[in-house]
C-alpha cells in the first residue's frame, strides 16, 4: 500500500564533526558498514515502507553525495510520478548550530506544497537504523499525536558529543521535556533525529518561524511548544544510533561485527539498497586468514584480517595484519604491515611494513589518500 | 533507428541439455557462473566494451531468467540513446509461427531487425562462451582483409582438437578448409562461434539456406561450408586469450575453476574489462570467528563460519561450523549446515543440506578428467545424507 507520507532528509549542521572524513564529501556520503553510504539506511528504510517523494537537502561538498545518489535509480526513485528531489540548503555556512535547519525547508517550500502527502518523515542522513515507518505512523494517528519524535533508550558512551537530544517521557509516550545540555544519566531516553509531522502543520511551522527569524525545529519549536502541541516519542528498539563523532563512526562498525547485530541492520525488515557496483568476488588467497569480519566484493586477501570492516576493491597483501580496523574502498595494506584500531579513508596506500595503532575508542584516522613517505612506523597514544 | 555500422546478434536459444540439472529451470546462458555472474555477462560486457551498441538476443528455451536478468540492457550500458538490448524471441506471422530451427534461422527470423539498422556488418556470437575479447578488433581485420566473413579462432590442445570445429587456412589467414569434429585434425585452430558477416552476403546465404530441405539452418555446419564450396573471401581472426565453451558439467567446473585460478589471462578482476552484471541487493559477506578461507572467490551476501578451500560461492550462501567445502561451486542460496563434507561437487540454488551430510567423493581422486558430483536446484538433503557422483540422479 502506497504510504501518505513524503520523505525529507535534512541537511546535517555539524558535519564537521567526522572531521577528515566529512572534508571532502558531505555527511550521507561517508562510507559505513563495508558497501554502503550513511544515507543509503535512512534512504532504504524510507522506500521499504513505500515512500515514494522524497527530498533531500544538500549543501557544499555534493560531488561525492550526488554521484552517490544518481537519479535514485537504485532506491526505486527514478520516477516520473513523485521520486528522489535533490534540494538545495538555505546557506552553505556549517557555523549555525541547529539540530534540524527549517530555513532549509523554508527555501524550498514550492516543493512542499506542490507534494500531494499528507504526512513529512523528517530524518537526517546519519541516522543508522533499521525501521518500518508503517508502524510509526500507526503509532502518530493512533496516539492522535501531532508530531512523533522516534528515540531510543541507550548508555551512550559517547557523552559530551554533541548534538544529542534526549527525552523525557511521560507514562503515555508523551514528550514532556527536550534537552541538548543535560548530562546523560545511566540510560536515558536518546533522539534518533527522525519526526513524522502532519504537512499543514510543518506549513503553519515554517510561516511562524520565518516571522520570528528562529529556524530549529528541536530548540525553538518542539522544546517550546510540549504544552500547545501533542508531541510524542515512539521508541525504537534495534541497534540504532546518529553518528555524531569519530568514536561512534568507529565504535558503531566494531559493533555491527556481532553477528546478530549485523543482522538485525542488514537482513530483517527488508533490504539495505545502495549504488550499484560491479565489482568481482572477493578473492581469498591461499594463506589467508580472515575472522569475524564484514567484507565486500572486488577485495583480494593474502594476509590477516580479524574484527575489521573492509570495503571494496581493498587489497591486503601477504603477511599484512589488519585488527580492528575501518577500511574504506580501494585501499591497499602493503606486505608485512599491522593495523590496529585504524581508519583508513578510501584510496590510502599503506606501504609494506608499516605499523599503525589507534587506541582503543579512539580510532587513528588516515585521510582519503594519504600517503607516507618517510615515517615507517607511526605510534598514536591516547 | 539510427543507422549502425555493426549491430550483434547473440544466440541465447540453446538448451544445453549437457549441463544436466543446470539448465533444468534455465536456458544455459543464464546458468551462474565465477560466483556472480550469469555466462551471458561475459558476451554482453564484450559488446559494451567493444563499442557494440545494438545487440539483438536471440531466445528460445526457458527464456524466463534470462530475460529478467538481462531487462532493458542498463547494466551493461546498452540502454541509452543509441543503443539497446532487444531481447529476439520466436514469433507469429501472417502464415504462422516458427520455432527457431537452428542458429542460422534464428538469425534468418530476425533480418528485419537487422535492416531497421541499416548496418553494413553483422556480429554473431554465442551466449555460452567464457572470454574477454575486444569485437572491434576482430571489425577491424574484417575490413583490412576485404572479408566477406571473418571466423574468430582460437588454439586448442591437439589432444583436444578432434571435439572443435577446425579450421585450416592458407596464405595471410584465408580460410582453406573447415572440418566439423575431425578424427585426424590438420590444425588446432578452432572455430569460436564468433563471426562477422557482411550483412547483404549474409542474407543471401540465410535465405538460400531456408529453401534447402537438407539444411540444418546452423552457422557452422551449413552457412560457412558452403560459403567455402561457393569461393566466397572468409578469413580467421586469431583470437589469443582464454576461451572456453562451458558446454558440460564438467567442462563448467573446469572453466569456474579457471575463472578461480586466473588461467590463461582470464581475468574478472580487470579493471578495463570487468564484467557487469545483474545482481539484487546483497549485504557485505560476513566471515565469522570460526571460518577458514583460502584460494576460494566469495560473493556478497554470504555467511561463512566453516571451512572453504579453492572454491566459488554464490550470494546468499550459508555454510556453517566445521563443514568443509573444497573444489566445489555453491550457487545461490545454498544453505550449508555444521559438519558437512563437500568436495568437488556443484550445488544447485536453495539447495539445503542437512548437517554432517558427504556430498562428493571423500578422497579425491587425481584423474584429468574431473568427476563432478551435481545437486540438483531447490533440494532438501536430510541429516548425515550421502550424496556422490554416482547417487547423483543423471550422471
Amino acid at each position: 500500500m502506497m504510504l501518505d507520507v513524503m520523505g525529507i532528509i535534512h541537511h546535517i549542521k555539524y558535519e564537521n564533526c567526522l572531521q577528515s572524513l566529512t572534508e571532502c564529501r558531505s555527511m550521507g556520503a561517508v562510507p559505513f558498514g563495508a558497501k554502503y553510504r550513511l544515507i543509503d539506511f535512512v534512504l532504504s528504510n524510507m522506500v521499504n515502507a513505500d515512500i515514494k517523494n522524497v527530498g533531500i537537502i544538500t549543501a557544499l561538498n555534493l560531488r561525492s553525495l550526488l554521484d552517490h545518489l544518481g537519479n535514485g535509480r537504485e532506491w526505486g526513485l527514478d520516477k516520473k510520478r513523485d521520486g528522489m528531489f535533490i534540494l538545495p540548503a538555505a546557506s552553505h555556512s556549517l557555523r549555525r548550530k541547529s539540530i534540524v535547519d527549517l530555513e532549509d525547508f523554508y527555501v524550498n517550500i514550492d516543493y512542499l506544497k506542490r507534494s500531494k502527502q499528507k504526512y513529512v518523515l523528517i530524518a537526517g542522513s546519519n541516522v543508522i537504523y533499521k525501521l518500518d515507518y508503517n508502524k510509526v505512523l500507526f503509532f502518530h494517528e493512533e496516539n492522535n499525536s501531532d508530531i512523533t519524535l522516534i528515540y531510543k533508550k541507550d548508555q551512550s558512551w559517547n557523552v559530551g558529543q554533541e548534538p544529542q537530544v534526549f527525552l523525557k517521557i511521560d507514562d503515555n509516550q508523551r514528550i514532556v521535556g527536550i534537552n541538548t545540555k543535560c548530562k546523560v544519566k545511566k540510560t536515558d531516553n536518546v533522539s534518533l533525529d527522525t519526526y513524522l509531522i502532519k504537512k499543514e502543520l510543518l506549513l503553519e511551522i515554517l510561516a511562524e518561524c520565518y516571522l520570528q527569524k528562529k529556524w530549529d525545529l528541536v530548540k525553538h519549536v518542539l522544546a517550546k511548544k510540549l504544552k500547545e502541541l501533542k508531541i510524542c516519542g515512539y521508541h525504537h528498539q534495534g541497534f540504532s544510533t546518529v553518528i555524531n563523532s569519530l568514536n561512534s563512526y568507529y565504535n558503531y562498525q566494531m559493533e555491527l561485527l556481532l553477528p546478530e547485530k549485523g543482522k538485525d541492520l542488514f537482513i530483517s525488515h527488508g533490504a539495505i539498497y545502495t549504488k550499484f557496483n560491479d565489482s568481482p568476488p572477493t578473492k581469498y588467497y591461499p594463506g589467508s586468514e580472515v575472522n569475524s569480519s564484514l567484507v565486500a566484493n572486488g577485495c583480494v586477501i593474502a594476509g590477516k584480517v580479524n574484527n575489521s570492516v573492509i570495503s571494496r576493491n581493498v587489497k591486503v597483501e601477504r603477511e599484512a595484519s589488519v585488527h580492528k580496523c575501518v577500511i574504506m574502498p580501494d585501499c591497499v595494506i602493503g606486505k608485512g604491515a599491522y593495523l590496529e584500531g585504524v581508519v583508513l579513508d578510501k584510496n590510502v596506500n599503506i606501504p609494506a611494513g608499516t605499523v599503525l595503532k589507534g587506541s582503543q575508542h579512539v580510532p587513528l584516522v588516515l585521510g582519503k589518500g594519504w600517503e607516507s613517505w618517510e615515517e615507517r612506523a607511526v605510534e598514536v597514544h591516547e | 533507428m539510427t543507422k549502425k555500422e555493426c549491430i550483434a546478434m547473440l544466440l541465447a536459444g540453446g538448451q544445453g541439455s549437457r549441463l544436466k540439472m543446470l539448465t533444468k529451470n534455465q536456458a544455459k546462458p543464464a546458468v551462474p557462473f565465477g560466483g556472480q555472474y550469469r555466462i551471458i555477462d561475459f558476451s554482453l560486457s564484450n559488446c559494451a566494451h567493444s563499442g557494440i551498441d545494438t545487440v539483438g538476443v536471440l531466445t528460445q528455451y526457458k527464456p524466463q531468467t534470462l530475460n529478467s536478468h538481462i531487462g532493458f540492457g542498463d547494466n551493461w550500458d546498452l540502454a541509452g540513446l543509441n543503443s539497446c538490448v532487444t531481447i529476439l524471441s520466436p514469433y507469429a506471422g501472417e502464415a504462422g509461427g516458427n520455432w527457431y530451427k537452428g542458429t542460422a534461422h534464428a538469425v534468418y527470423e530476425n533480418l528485419s531487425f537487422i535492416d531497421a539498422y541499416e548496418s553494413q556488418y553483422v556480429l554473431i556470437i554465442s551466449g555460452d562462451h567464457v572470454y574477454q575479447m575486444d569485437y572491434g578488433l576482430l571489425l577491424k581485420y574484417h575490413k583490412e582483409k576485404q572479408a566477406e566473413a571473418t571466423i574468430a579462432v582460437v588454439e586448442v590442445p591437439w589432444q583436444e582438437a578432434s571435439r572443435f570445429g577446425i579450421m585450416n587456412l592458407g596464405k595471410e589467414g584465408v580460410i582453406e578448409e573447415f572440418e566439423e569434429k575431425p578424427a585426424f585434425p590438420k590444425s588446432n585452430l578452432a572455430s569460436m562461434g564468433v563471426y562477422i558477416f557482411n550483412k547483404n552476403i549474409l542474407a543471401d546465404y540465410l535465405h538460400a539456406d531456408v529453401k534447402d530441405k537438407t539444411s540444418v539452418n546452423d552457422f557452422g555446419k551449413n552457412i560457412i561450408p558452403k560459403m567455402l564450396r561457393d569461393g566466397r573471401r572468409l578469413f580467421a581472426y586469431p583470437f589469443k586469450g582464454y576461451w572456453r565453451d562451458v558446454g558440460t558439467v564438467e567442462s563448467y567446473w573446469l572453466a569456474s575453476m579457471d575463472i578461480l585460478d586466473e588461467k590463461d589471462g582470464i581475468n574478472i578482476f580487470d579493471s578495463e574489462w570487468g564484467v557487469y552484471s545483474f545482481h539484487t541487493p546483497q549485504p557485505p559477506q560476513y566471515v565469522g570467528a570460526a571460518a577458514k578461507i583460502t584460494g576460494s572467490l566469495i560473493a556478497e551476501g554470504v555467511y561463512i563460519n566453516g571451512e572453504v578451500e579453492h572454491s566459488i560461492v554464490f550470494p546468499g550462501v550459508q555454510i556453517h561450523q566445521k563443514a568443509i567445502i573444497k573444489d566445489s561451486i555453491i550457487l545461490p542460496n545454498v544453505r550449508i549446515n555444521s559438519d558437512v563434507t563437500v568436495n568437488k561437487a556443484i550445488i544447485g540454488e536453495n539447495t539445503w543440506i542437512g548437517e554432517g551430510s558427504v556430498i562428493g567423493d571423500r578422497g579425491a581422486s587425481k584423474s584429468i578428467i574431473p568427476k563432478v558430483t551435481l545437486v540438483e536446484d531447490n533440494q532438501q538433503l536430510e541429516p548425515n545424507s550421502s550424496w556422490n557422483l554416482i547417487e547423483a540422479a543423471g550422471v
